[in-house]
């Protein structure tokens, strides 16, 4: 496009330029000049067309040597100005603008024509090249008797008289309509197999599963990309005009993936129900350069490790989803922003699970009449005990019950904590076997609820959590001698920069999307999930009060048992270390955990090892997600 | 003029590092300070003698740009060598090198010698890629590496013999399938039992010369 448009300014003003460079661009030449030339692919097929039925013989020659659809891409993309003697192309270009493109199709028959015998003697496809552009080395304006020189004006005339009736315009057009598609689609193939390759070095999808992904990427970008470029994606768009650009073919691709798009595909993709907040943390964990999008890479990354990798990436990647910057402290703003705006929270909170407490002899179950709290685990659950209790101490103490737990960052936490005080003030109390404490309830996920246990049990419940810590010690022992150091070593070695510590409302956060993924009435691993949770949040506490060297601190909490007792678990008593508690979450800048100790202490549990070693084949999730449409939404 | 094999050569890297210039220099012996973009791809040959052998070698000069980059790839099939041109006075056509590995492992036969070529060693005073760089790049990625101009044609020869040298131990290896077109070796007329008897009308460029560029 310079060198047309360089050469329109020699012999034109800059807006008559400007004007028959439009008509080029527009009309004369369409999408000649994009970032893929595409324009000028198609003709190169429809040139190949018109050389088949003008010349069919020599068609058949160009296509055995493979040049039939690239012989005349630089003569059309720079309308012969960069193959041909300045003063000669300039003459071309005049009758180009006055006849249209049909000009150039006709001229570069001619020219084929012209060497026809050459070319067909050619034994290979360098020699027809030579061939080709040593003729064209010799096409000037200048008409010279008798020298070998070839004078333009006679190949124009020439090409007039073999071809000026073959085809108009208008048939032009027509090739070019049934090319674009082959093209296009030949461009998307080349770019889908490459991107897939490329990704595929790093991958643990497989070929396939990674091509099923691409296109169920590209069909939800098409389905979806008029909807989204209307409603004010301009943002958005501004961001991926402004990356510059680079060599990952990734980068270039057109599907790179907005949130909204991204949230559309990822969390139906995965083999659990996961929470928005997650979706939105991964996303962020991805997303390094805060623009906003995402590529097919980061999708596949994600995907390929929830999906495929070994237990060790998989806790790994959650345990990231769950760091700055991942990790917001403003996910949590809704905890914060409630203590203030609502005063007779904590009241409502102590009020329910005084209920709780005083009903010891008849468990309650409260019935809600709201949608926004689903059902939570039905029969007798004592495995859930510690994150019960972390919920009743949160209840009476900080009063944020809900809050704390609450994931959403739209302020939906109302609608659980109203059916809080339904529970309360209806005294809409049935006493079935057990009670589901409604802790976290937002319309997005509509699932998660941490169950309490029943008051009867209570005492079992006590027994379990000392089961529990006398497990610590076990466990504690176990890490240290094996587990631990090999965790270690592998992640030492798979991982080069160390990952930072976590949390504890890190560690809460990330322990409730654990929650997320388990089924509600799988006993087995949600009693496993407690277990290692009230073993790690122990851990993170005697951390917080030895300050010591990791190993260290791991032996002490052995040692130390009796001082972080279950206290947690008896929320009325404000027990000295409150785990969970928001407040002290907050301000706690000591509360820490290695990923180590939770791939560890996770692994040490076989029924949660097994469960995060497992594989799955993104063909089938993803068979499921084209079979459910619902999911997807206009 | 006959010949006993014909190799197939790509030449890549970044737009304006000297790509269509080497090509130039190796074909015709001359350098040209103004080079018009190369549109496409482009093309020049040259017969060159290895142990006492006529090779021709068959040159695709690719166009540097992002534009080009779905035609040039086309034309990594069938290479048997790859010469892989960075400029030494822009750091960033460096840097662009994995990518245009990548790309050309990707497309090309798992065989094709690839030849890491600095380019613009005349321009001492603008160095930004130094010249261990180089040397570490091509160590670590297997590739021969050499510092070039097209300008005073230092180590231009060189460069493109040194990879026909490599092509051809290569094949004298066994490496390289010489009746598989797809590996860019062609074995030369007389060899080749089912050719055409006699190139009658000979190359009428003398194989000596480039093609249309500039």
């Amino acid at each position: 496009m310079n060198i047309v448009g360089s050469v329109l300014l020699l012999f034109s003003n800059e807006e008559q330029a400007f004007w028959l460079l439009v008509a080029v661009c527009e009309r004369l030449l369409p999408d000649y000049y994009n970032t893929k030339v595409v324009g000028a692919l198609i003709d190169q097929g429809v040139f190949s067309d018109l050389v088949g039925v003008s010349l069919p013989n020599l068609h058949s020659k160009l296509t055995e040597l493979g040049l039939d659809d690239m012989v005349a891409l630089s003569w059309f993309l720079t309308i012969f100005l960069n193959a041909i003697k300045f003063d000669a192309a300039v003459r071309i270009l005049d009758l180009f603008f006055f006849d249209g493109s049909k000009l150039m199709f006709q001229l570069a028959l001619e020219i084929l024509k012209e060497n026809e015998e050459l070319i067909r003697n050619s034994k290979d496809e360098g020699e027809a090249l030579l061939t080709i552009s040593g003729f064209m080395e010799k096409i000037t304006d200048a008409r010279v008797e008798n020298s070998s020189e070839i004078f333009i004006g006679q190949l124009i005339s020439n090409s007039y008289r073999n071809f000026g009736e073959t085809f108009s315009n208008k048939d032009i057009e027509k090739l070019r309509l049934k090319h674009r598609l082959k093209v296009v689609q030949n461009l998307e193939d080349n770019q889908m197999r490459s991107i897939v390759k490329n990704v595929a070095k790093r991958c643990p999808l497989t070929q396939e599963e990674l091509e099923e992904l691409y296109n169920i990427v590209k069909e939800e970008h098409l389905l979806s990309w008029r909807s989204r470029i209307n409603t004010s994606q301009h943002q958005k768009l501004t961001s991926i005009m402004e990356e510059r650009p680079r060599f990952d073919p990734c980068n270039q691709s057109p599907y790179r993936m907005d949130f909204e798009l991204f949230a559309q595909i990822f969390p139906n993709l995965l083999p659990w129900p996961v929470h928005e907040i997650f979706v939105i943390r991964c996303f962020r964990l991805m997303d390094v350069n805060v623009t906003g999008i995402l590529t097919f890479r980061d999708l596949s990354y994600l995907l390929g490790i929830f999906l495929k990798g070994d237990s060790t990436d998989k806790v790994t990647l959650f345990y990231k989803c769950h760091l700055p910057p991942a990790f917001n402290l403003s996910d949590l703003d809704d905890v914060i922003n409630r203590k203030s705006f609502d005063d007779n929270e904590p009241e409502i909170g102590v009020e329910a699970s005084t209920i709780v407490g005083s009903n010891k002899s008849s468990p309650v179950r409260a019935s809600r009449s709201s949608t926004s709290v689903t059902e939570g685990i039905t029969g007798v659950d004592e495995t859930a005990i510690d994150a019960a209790s972390e919920a009743d101490e949160l209840c009476s103490q900080s009063g944020a019950s809900s809050a704390v737990c609450l994931d959403s960052p739209i302020p939906s936490s109302h609608a659980s904590m109203r059916d809080l005080e339904l529970i309360v003030e209806d005294e809409e109390i049935k006493l079935p076997k057990n009670k589901n404490f409604p802790i976290v309830g937002s319309p997005f996920s509509d699932d998660f609820s941490l169950p309490d246990r029943a008051p009867s049990e209570i005492s079992d419940s006590f027994s379990l959590v000392e089961d529990a810590s006398d497990a610590i010690k076990i466990l504690s022992q176990k890490m240290q001698s094996t587990t631990l150091q090999e965790v270690q070593r592998r992640s030492n070695a798979s991982h080069k920069e160390p990952i930072e510590p976590i949390t504890q409302i890190q560690f809460i956060e990330l322990w409730k999307t654990f929650y997320e993924l388990i089924p509600h009435d799988d006993m087995q691993h949600h009693h496993s999930l407690a277990v290692a949770g009230t073993l790690l949040l122990q851990l993170g506490e005697t951390q917080k009060y030895l300050q010591k060297e990791i190993d260290d601190a791991m032996k002490v909490s052995a040692d130390d048992e009796p001082k972080t007792p279950e206290t947690p678990t008896s929320p009325q008593d404000g027990p000295p270390s409150r785990v969970g508690d928001l407040k002290s979450c907050l301000q706690d800048g000591e509360w820490r955990l290695q990923v180590e100790h939770i791939i560890a202490t996770i692994l040490a549990e076989s029924s949660l090892s097994e469960f995060f070693e497992k594989k799955y084949s993104l063909l089938e999730l993803a068979k499921k997600y084209r079979e459910n449409p619902s999911k997807r939404k206009a | 003029m006959s010949y006993a094999y014909l190799f197939k050569y790509i030449i890549i890297g970044d737009t304006g590092v000297g790509k269509s210039c080497l090509l130039l220099q190796f074909t015709d012996k001359r350098f040209q300070p103004v080079h018009d973009l190369t549109i496409g791809v482009e093309f020049g040959a040259r017969m060159i003698t290895i142990d006492g052998k006529q090779i021709k070698l068959q040159i695709w000069d690719t166009a540097g740009q992002e534009s080009f980059r779905s035609i040039t790839r086309s034309y990594y099939r069938g290479a048997a060598g790859a010469l892989l041109v960075y400029d030494i006075t822009r750091r960033d056509t460096f840097n662009h090198l994995t990518s245009w590995l990548e790309d050309a492992r990707q497309h090309s036969n798992s065989n094709m010698v690839i030849m890491l070529i600095g380019n613009k060693s005349d321009l001492e005073a603008r160095r930004e890629v130094k010249k261990e760089e180089g040397e570490a790049f091509a160590r670590e990625h297997g590739l021969v590496f050499m510092e070039t101009s097209a300008k005073t044609a230092a180590n231009v020869e060189e460069a493109f013999i040194d990879t026909a040298k490599e092509i051809y131990r290569k094949i004298q290896e066994g490496v390289f399938d010489i009746n598989n077109e797809a590996n860019g070796i062609k074995l030369g007329p007389q060899h080749s039992p089912n050719s055409p008897t006699s190139p009658s009308s000979g190359n009428p460029l003398g194989g000596g010369r480039a093609g249309n560029c500039c």
